[in-house]
């Protein structure tokens, strides 16, 4: 058995140097790399182009899962990048709309130095009831120092409605169209004083009345009604709204006008309170 | 361990009124129909009542009754008296004289938002300066644009009543 395996050790390197030296022996004549070279490479050839193909198969094949990967990779950072893109947009658009309001605030207390103090509310709904007009504000008086009487007005100075109901963390505010609101005001043109008050009539159309005029009252529409102040329950100077329509009473003796709310009272988001200010001489 | 079992119907129940609470008061207040806001909250009770008797009819009337109040921004006083009593009320009516069908039903409704409309307008024709006709044209349109809702309303109290009445 050894003697056997020793023979074929050696037949076997008998026979690689047999190879060898032909193969020497061809590049020392022809020049190439020998025929034995040749035959086993055209022999090999098939296979190798078989075993690339199949590399290139799993080659591409890895390359699509690999591409797959860095693309769904991509494509959710590009997914995050948008969205945090929109949502800075989002933001900078609510940001500069605040500002903007908190910029016409800041005018409207500067150009009244004696509302003292304000307070910020958002609306959270909408009274459903057909006989009155009212809304709901996210604070009460665990939040903030709203109290009953405060009014409710617009960034631009607009009266929108007195706060009615103060709950612990909600406070309910009865609109200017509301029949249970009224207030002294004036004709800015005319300084003449009157009252605004809801009309129930009128509260549907989005109106209220300026009414207990004598039938000689200069008034004409497009006047414009300001909060005059009287008695200190509101302050003076805000904006009610415009003369609509002025109708005599079918005796002449007095007549009435009908405002239109400088507020756009059914849009509103966000309003402003006057919590605090001052109370003028002549306003008592 | 015994496992709490919660009842369907109740559930039901609960999602119905959360439903209509939510339509009444925030969806119809910025949709307002015919220049009213219709009130749905007592049409769901005069269902409840015709379909399930009296003692679920002035429950049910009590729930609703202070949803209605929330919604109204009023205190929850007035329609939590109205709407329990109605529910009550329907209820025993129901359970007695009644037919249980759409057409009491419906009538039922129609009556009810009527009731409701001159309740809601009663402190204004005493206590405010106000045109009496325009309190009544408010409260015919009220009572008109909400009854309409009694279509809708009806399969799911009927279902409901009859789930009820299977268990």
């Amino acid at each position: 058995m050894k003697r056997l395996f020793r023979f074929r050790v050696f037949s076997f390197f008998v026979l690689a140097v047999i190879i060898a030296a032909i193969t020497l022996i061809s590049v020392n004549t022809s020049g190439n790399s020998g025929f034995v070279t040749n035959i086993l490479t055209s022999l090999s050839k098939p296979l190798r182009s078989v075993a690339a193909s199949v590399a290139n198969v799993f080659e591409s094949i890895y390359g699509y899962i690999d591409d797959y990967e860095k693309l769904e990779a991509e494509n959710a950072e590009l997914k995050a990048q948008l969205n945090k893109l929109q949502q800075d947009y989002r933001d900078s658009s609510n940001i500069s709309a605040e500002n903007e309001r908190l910029r016409k605030l800041l005018e409207l207390s500067s150009r009244h130095p004696d509302y003292k103090q304000y307070d910020t509310a958002t609306i959270i709904n909408w009274s459903s009831s057909n006989w009155s007009s009212s809304f709901t504000i996210g604070k009460g008086s665990y939040n903030s120092d709203i109290k009953v009487g405060d009014c409710v007005i617009t960034e631009e100075g607009y009266l929108v409605g007195v706060v009615d109901v103060v709950e612990t963390t909600s406070s309910t505010v009865i609109t200017i169209l509301d029949t249970r609101f009224s207030v002294g005001a004036y004709i800015d043109r005319t300084d003449k004083r009157y009252i605004a008050m809801g009309d129930f009539s009128l509260m549907k159309q989005e109106l209220l009345k300026f009414g207990y005029m004598e039938g000689s009252a200069e008034i004409i529409a497009d006047d414009t009604i300001i909060t005059s102040g009287k008695g200190g329950i509101l302050p003076a100077g805000l904006v009610i709204g415009t003369v609509q329509e002025v109708v005599t009473s079918s005796t002449g003796i007095d007549k009435y006008a009908t405002i239109k709310p400088a507020a756009d009272i059914k849009s509103l988001a966000d309003v402003y309170l006057i919590t605090s200010f001052e109370v003028s001489g002549d306003e008592n | 361990m015994s496992k709490i079992k919660i009842p369907f119907v109740l559930i039901a129940h609960v999602l119905f009124i959360i439903i209509v609470y939510i339509l009444q008061s925030m969806v119809f207040t910025y949709i307002p129909i015919g220049g009213v806001y219709p009130v749905l909250l007592p049409i769901a009770v005069v269902g409840i009542a015709t379909f399930e008797g009296s003692s679920r009819g002035g429950g049910y009337g009590l729930l609703a009754g202070m949803l209605c109040d929330v919604s109204f921004n009023q205190p929850v006083a007035v329609m939590t008296v109205v709407l329990t009593a109605v529910g009550i009320v329907i209820g025993v009516l129901s359970e007695t004289i009644m037919a249980r069908g759409f057409p009491t039903y419906f009538l039922s409704c129609a009556a009810v938002l009527v009731l409701t409309s001159f309740i809601s307008m009663f402190s204004l024709i005493f206590f405010a300066n106000v045109e009496f006709s325009a309190l009544i044209r408010t409260g015919v349109l009220q009572a008109f644009y909400s009854v309409i809702f009694a279509l809708p309303i009806y399969p799911v109290v009927r279902a409901l009543g009859r789930k009820v009445a299977s268990e």
